[in-house]
């Protein structure tokens, strides 16, 4: 940045822009800064490297240390890294001081589980992550930002996933959650649609729109994550979307239902075909947990796999254009690339039956390149009409 | 730091001191009883930094029929033990008992093949490099002290020989 701005003032004091007198005071102020920066940095190397010594010190000597030790050690490097993040901000340096706070955010995380460690306490089940959620979501309120709610979503799925008895309480089955026909698995699509709802009713408050953009972000990938890799093969439709339809997956499903609802009624959609979209994409995700048996009905054969497959390849194609009208680049992106993937994952899927393994590598890289030009280009197009 | 944020960080801290409360009160107001540990089944389960515990109270303490059920519910289940060293059960149940004299109730889950566990003192953290020989000491030889409060609620406080 320093070679671009000398590079400036020299352009502009040619043009007669600046005379050479200020041209030098600017050149003089950027060397003061730069100096300073140097010793800033200095610091900073000092800072991390004496936090690092800190960490080892007390990683060695962790376990003599009895519980009021660990406590007070856990609870003053809480505090440390709060007087830090106050001080960065003093110094006029949002972005950093964000980092820092979210910093601030994951410690108090490794302290809720390195406290309830002290009593043998175990919080690996829902309460644990329910409350850094909590903490970061207050704290993301506080200062209005982002990079909290992006944290703090994860953290409620896997909260949500946890919660209830039955499952999740012993160490070898913590992620059925997620594996499992009773868990949030077979779900996750729909929960995205409750995270996108979200996201479009916090666009209407001005106080909660700091959430919008990390709840649609997550909702998209829960959303579109699952069904791009169901596509894979009829049995990964299977193990994806077979579902037991527990109390919990009801409840789960009755409230992304309401947030739906209200999402429809008085989201802030930025085109007309928002609201069609999320309705129908809603639609299919349900339509996809329809059981035959006892599998998913895109499952029973070749011919409805087909015609699911080619209903999500509908689907990004509808997103791309969707984002291009609300000239929502995110969605655009997502849909693209959804698009993409789907097209690679069955170009590998049939070739590998029908073709010599070295040519479907060969046919494999020829379609991934060129599919990267054809896609970039349309982004960029898609993009650069919608004025991004 | 604005108001919010001190508010925030004031959370912060409470949360962090509310993790510390539920294991503080049962140790301080609860009673102290020994249960055999078990080996876990199937497979050693050595973490890191903690070991895995079942307890031999737990073992084949339903029928495969009742754990089922009551893995389907997820409902807990309520043990009775008695306070000797090491307990013997007494009871099983899906209502929280009052414990007798002599006698204290913990939290139990059922792994639905008729195993009840209890996800409360199921892991314990110990020095690096000490989990291997604690999970192999498993079983009769290795008791469990264990400070449960009135609502059954448990901590697992340390490890003994029998």
């Amino acid at each position: 940045m320093r070679r671009s701005v000398m590079r400036a003032l020299d352009h502009w004091q040619r043009e007669g822009l600046l005379t050479s007198r200020h041209a030098e005071e600017l050149r003089a102020s950027l060397d003061a800064e730069h100096a300073d920066r140097a010793i800033r940095a200095f610091a900073a190397i000092g800072a991390v490297l004496a936090g690092l010594g800190v960490m080892l010190f007390v990683g060695s000597n962790w376990s003599t240390m009895g519980p009021v030790a660990r406590g007070a050690v856990l609870l003053g490097t809480y505090g440390a890294v709060v007087v830090g993040a106050m001080a960065v901000e003093r110094r006029g340096l949002p972005w950093v001081a964000e980092a820092a706070w979210l910093l601030t955010t994951l410690v108090l995380g490794a302290n809720i589980f390195l406290l309830a460690q002290i009593f043998n306490h175990s919080l690996t089940y829902w309460p644990g992550p329910f409350w850094w959620m909590v903490g970061a979501l207050a704290l993301g309120l506080a200062r209005q930002s982002a990079w909290q709610v992006a944290l703090a979503v994860p953290l409620g799925v896997l909260a949500l996933g946890w919660f209830g008895g039955g499952t999740g309480w012993f160490f070898d089955d913590q992620a059925e959650f997620l594996f499992s026909s009773r868990g949030l698995r077979p779900i996750l699509p729909l929960v995205g649609v409750g995270l996108v709802s979200l996201s479009l009713l916090a666009r209407n408050t001005a106080r909660w729109q700091f959430a919008s953009t990390a709840c649609f972000g997550w909702g998209l990938a829960l959303a579109t994550l699952p069904l791009l890799i169901s596509t894979a093969h009829r049995e990964v439709v299977r193990a994806t979307f077979s579902i037991d339809l527990t109390l919990k997956q009801g409840v789960v499903l009755g409230v992304v239902a309401a947030v739906l609802g209200a999402a429809l009624a008085w989201g802030r959609f930025d085109s007309r075909e928002g609201r069609p979209l999320l309705a129908g994409a809603t639609g299919f995700f349900a339509l996809v947990l329809v059981q035959i048996g006892d599998r998913p009905w895109m499952a029973s054969d070749m011919a409805t796999f087909m015609v699911y497959v080619g209903m999500i390849f509908a689907l990004a194609l509808t997103a791309v254009w969707v984002g291009a009208r609300a000239q929502n680049a995110r969605l655009v992106n997502v849909g693209l690339a959804s698009a993409g993937v789907l097209i690679v994952i069955q170009y590998f899927g049939w070739s590998i039956q029908m073709l010599d393994r070295s040519l479907v590598f060969v046919g494999g890289g020829l379609l991934l390149l060129g599919l990267s030009v054809v896609l970039e280009r349309k982004r960029r197009a898609l993009l650069a009409a919608a004025g991004h | 730091m604005t108001r919010g944020t001190q508010a925030a960080v004031g959370l912060h801290l409470a949360i962090m001191v509310a993790v510390l409360v539920p294991p503080l009160v049962v140790r301080a107001t609860g009673t102290t009883i020994y249960l055999e540990t078990a080996p876990v089944d199937p497979r050693a389960l050595f973490r890191g930094d903690y070991v895995i515990l079942g307890y031999g109270i737990g073992r084949d303490a339903l029928t495969p029929e009742e754990g089922e059920a009551a893995r389907e519910t997820g409902r807990p289940i309520y043990v009775t033990v008695t306070t000797e060293r090491p307990g013997r059960l007494v009871a099983l149940g899906s209502e929280r008992p009052q414990p007798r004299p002599g006698e204290a109730c913990l939290i139990g889950r059922s792994r639905g093949d008729g195993t009840v566990d209890f996800p409360q003192i199921a892991q314990y953290f110990v020095p690096e490099g000490e989990g291997r020989l604690i999970e192999q000491q498993r079983g009769e030889d290795l008791l469990a002290r264990v400070v449960v409060s009135a609502t059954c609620n448990a901590v697992l406080t340390g490890l003994e020989g029998r």
